[in-house]
């Protein structure tokens, strides 16, 4: 049975092994002869028939070069195994590129239907680290008995005995369980979305439970095929629960939270709403709704905020996305001067408040006179708007659209103003002043 | 998912299993402890075992203990010569050897079960090796001619192990001495399992008159498949081609009397304890049974390094050194070491007794024999199956069997 330490050794003994350096010197030529081939050619930076036509073209020609390296890889792999027959180690190394060029291809392809986030996402967290495992026990499994190795055993936990093979699954398992189900659970979700006509929030809240789901399922799954038994898991559990009770008590509170959120539907990713303290008149968006915190954006400033999901069990919030609707009303005060009638500014203000691109025609802005203030009447232009995050932006468009047409229609605006009257008889006013 | 991040989790994980009760790591604890063995650069030799056809769990486990005592034998003397050993079953040892050999990591070593070492030759997998004149006394001169190709030396035999019966002592009090017993106990109601592969079926072949390895006879097969059809209608004897199942069939108590070989007998002593008895084949009506004998045979693989088949040579060599013979031949019990400076007690040791004189009798097959023989097996056993099956008479089968039988036109 072969341990990692004489794993290493015999690779150290084989390197240098006749046959086995001339593959390696085959790949070294390989590469050079592409490097100076891709020179030549400039496959990458050059202009492709059709491309200016078809997007794909240009989306796929960052692949030319890598292409080529595996073409001429496997050329040179072939040519050495009809020379020597002796080939197998360069085989594998192309053939491990090729599934890697594939995966790259597929990534791609992939960004064209699929939100590009998650697709980065699932490349990087998954496919990536991916490559790096299946490369690793690739090459374990070219120069040793792999499945002796996966068999011995790594840690006797809890009187059971387990293999490499039982760790590798509990360790990479949980960690692409977790990393690699956003793109399946984004893809049923799709589906359900097609089924059942989904709103944005819903689809958001819908992928995350789904995702939930397939963890809880997969993980379960990893613990059963490994085969910890259930005297162990009571043992772990009991010491969890020894553990919430003390240091992990809040994080634990916020999951839960967060899974209650997300079932009652009450903060849903893509919500908008306003928090009792902290962020002011400015509306958040829910990115993201995690196991332990929530994260809104915030439009003024463009930040992100973390907000940990039990605040929204203790706090009152303003939400503009509820039950309801997603609209949002909005609104600016105006003054005007006594002499003008109030129809007529009420009229105007109606009026130039409709031609506001954002204002939304249904239901229609609503001119209402306020009060009579010292110097003005004050009236209030009240509009409805589609998207609760651009409240300040349709305001500021609204304020300049009503002083155009004020001016236009010869509307004053007063203001208090202020009447110095210099008293001659204090010759040193002046200077005082 | 905030909060959650994977790349963490998977950090959190590796303490938090390292601290959970009872923790041992004894991939790590073995790893840490090689690491203090100082191991010259290119030091380490392979070495593919070939596991027996029929060989079970036990026998395996059996098989991997003695050899690994082999090693750390081996290991003791030479600290700085790492042996990396894997057992390969005989169906897949040539894939596994192709496997390796294609991408330039042919094992150093090959322990076969027998001396069928030409297709691994063909195929340059192996390299002759040559032997001194104080290397090649270790070995006994009427042996060496069965490893020889065309004056090349391809391989080194290490034990014999010769064909046998064995039987179950409570249910055959007195086993058959010859093929006429044999027929009637078991029209007595004694169960018989025969291995109907030919290589194991030669006994019969050779002992019913028949001629084979001769290129100017032509084989006469009929008093062979007579015997078979007169086997085959006793309800209580069986030919089975997975020796697996005699095996079985004798420890289940199947069957009473199988054909076996000294191999199989240590795991078989095992699992029957005294109710195991071992035998030689019955007699023949030309004289005693001669059945083929397998041997233990190392090859060594063409790709090695110059210091690995140094290496590899030593170990081998130190293998049929008389003192590791000897040691061995105790130990086992059941095999004929190749070093003829060794005396073995034979007469207070009954199943060394028993596998000398069988050894004594049979015959090891010329490397050229095997391989013709290996080659010709699945083109026989259709014609032995209609005869054994009764879908066709020996005399109808004779003649094609005959043809098929012709070595000297095969070769």
């Amino acid at each position: 049975m072969n341990s990692l330490s004489d794993i290493f050794n015999d690779l150290l003994s084989d390197t240098f092994r006749v046959p086995v350096l001339l593959q390696i010197v085959t790949l070294v030529l390989a590469l050079i002869f592409w490097f100076r081939l891709k020179k030549l050619l400039n496959l990458e930076n050059r202009l492709w028939p059709l491309e200016k036509r078809y997007k794909y073209i240009s989306s796929f020609k960052q692949l030319a070069d890598e292409l080529l390296l595996l073409f001429v890889s496997r050329i040179f792999s072939l040519a050495l195994d009809n020379l020597t027959g002796v080939a197998g180690l360069a085989f594998f190394v192309t053939g491990f590129y090729g599934l890697v060029f594939i995966s790259r291809f597929l990534i791609i392809l992939l960004k064209f239907y699929a939100p590009i986030a998650v697709v980065s996402r699932f490349d990087h967290s998954l496919l990536r680290p991916a490559y790096v495992i299946v490369g690793f026990l690739g090459v374990l499994s070219q120069v040793s008995d792999l499945p002796s190795l996966l068999a011995s055993p790594v840690a006797m936990i809890g009187g059971d005995n387990f293999s490499f093979n039982d760790f590798l699954l509990l360790l990479l398992g949980s960690y692409f369980l977790v990393t690699g189900t956003a793109l399946p659970a984004w893809g049923l979700t799709w589906l359900a979305s097609n089924l059942f006509e989904l709103s944005k929030p819903a689809f958001r809240a819908t992928e995350l439970i789904i995702r939930y789901l397939i963890v809880a399922i997969g993980l379960i799954s990893i613990l059963v095929t490994v085969g910890v038994n259930y005297t162990f898991l009571a043992a772990v559990s009991g010491g969890l629960s020894v553990g919430l009770g003390f240091g992990l008590k809040e994080v634990f509170s916020n999951f839960i939270s967060g899974l209650w959120l997300l079932i009652e539907g009450a903060v849903r990713p893509g919500d908008v709403l306003l928090l009792e303290n902290g962020s002011g008149e400015d509306p958040c968006e829910v990115l993201e709704l995690g196991m332990r915190a929530t994260t809104l954006w915030r439009d003024r400033d463009n930040v992100e905020l973390v907000v940990p999901n039990q605040l929204f069990f203790t706090q009152q919030m303003v939400t503009y996305s509820g039950v309801r609707d997603r609209y949002r009303r909005g609104q600016v005060l105006i003054g005007a001067a006594y002499r003008h009638p109030p129809e007529q500014v009420i009229s105007i203000l109606e009026a130039v408040a409709a031609t506001v691109p954002r204002v939304l025609a249904k239901p229609a802005p609503k001119g209402l006179l306020l009060r009579y203030e010292d110097s003005a009447i004050t009236y209030a232009i009240r509009y409805w708007i589609e998207d609760p995050m651009n409240g300040i932006s349709v305001a500021s468009q609204v304020g300049i659209a009503i002083w155009n047409a004020f001016s236009l229609e010869g509307i004053e605006i007063p203001f208090p103003q202020r009447v110095l009257h210099m008293d001659s008889t204090v010759s040193n006013a002046r200077t005082q002043i | 998912m905030n909060g959650f991040s994977p790349q963490r989790l998977l950090l959190g994980l590796l303490p938090l299993l390292a601290l959970l009760q009872g923790c041992k790591m004894p991939l790590l604890q073995e790893y840490l402890g090689e690491r203090s063995k100082p191991i010259g650069f290119g030091s380490t030799i392979n070495v593919l075992v070939e596991t027996r056809k029929g060989a079970d769990h036990l026998d395996i486990k059996l098989n991997i203990s003695a050899f690994s005592a082999r090693i750390r034998e081996f290991q003791r003397l030479n600290p700085n010569v790492k042996i990396q050993a894997r057992f390969i079953p005989f169906a897949d040892l040539e894939r596994e050897v192709k496997f390796q050999h294609t991408r330039g990591l042919g094992p150093d070593l090959i322990l076969l079960t027998n001396n069928n070492a030409l297709p691994f030759f063909r195929k340059n997998y192996i390299r002759s090796i040559t032997l001194n004149q104080f290397e090649i006394l270790s070995i006994r001169n009427s042996l060496l001619p069965s490893f020889m190709h065309k004056g090349k030396l391809l391989g080194i035999p290490v034990f014999i192990y010769p064909q046998l019966a064995c039987y179950n002592r409570l249910r055959l009090k007195k086993p058959p001495e010859n093929l006429d017993e044999l027929i009637k106990l078991s029209q007595n109601g004694y169960s018989f399992g025969i291995d109907k592969n030919f290589d194991a079926l030669q006994w019969l072949y050779s002992g019913l008159g028949d001629v084979l390895f001769e290129p100017k006879t032509l084989p006469s097969s009929l008093a062979f498949l007579r015997w078979l059809r007169l086997a085959n209608l006793q309800p209580t004897i069986s030919f089975e081609s997975d020796p697996l199942l005699l095996r079985s069939g004798l420890i289940s108590g199947e069957f009473s009397w199988i054909t076996c070989t000294g191999a199989w007998l240590p795991s078989l002593e095992i699992r029957m304890g005294k109710k195991l008895g071992a035998v030689m084949l019955p007699n023949m009506p030309t004289g005693n049974a001669r059945p083929f004998l397998n041997a233990r045979t190392w090859l060594f693989g063409s790709q090695s390094s110059g210091r690995q088949h140094e290496l590899a040579k030593k170990f081998v060599l130190f293998s049929v050194n008389i003192v590791q013979q000897r040691n061995m031949a105790l130990k086992l019990g059941t095999a004929v070491p190749v070093n003829p400076g060794i005396s073995l007690p034979l007469k207070t040791n009954k199943t060394l007794q028993l596998v000398n004189l069988a050894a004594e009798r049979g015959k090891l097959l010329s490397l050229d024999q095997i391989d013709w023989l290996y080659r010709t097996d699945p083109i026989l056993m259709p014609h032995l199956d209609l005869v054994i099956s009764g879908e066709q008479s020996p005399e109808s089968i004779a003649p094609r069997l005959n043809q098929v039988l012709k070595y000297g036109a095969k070769k």
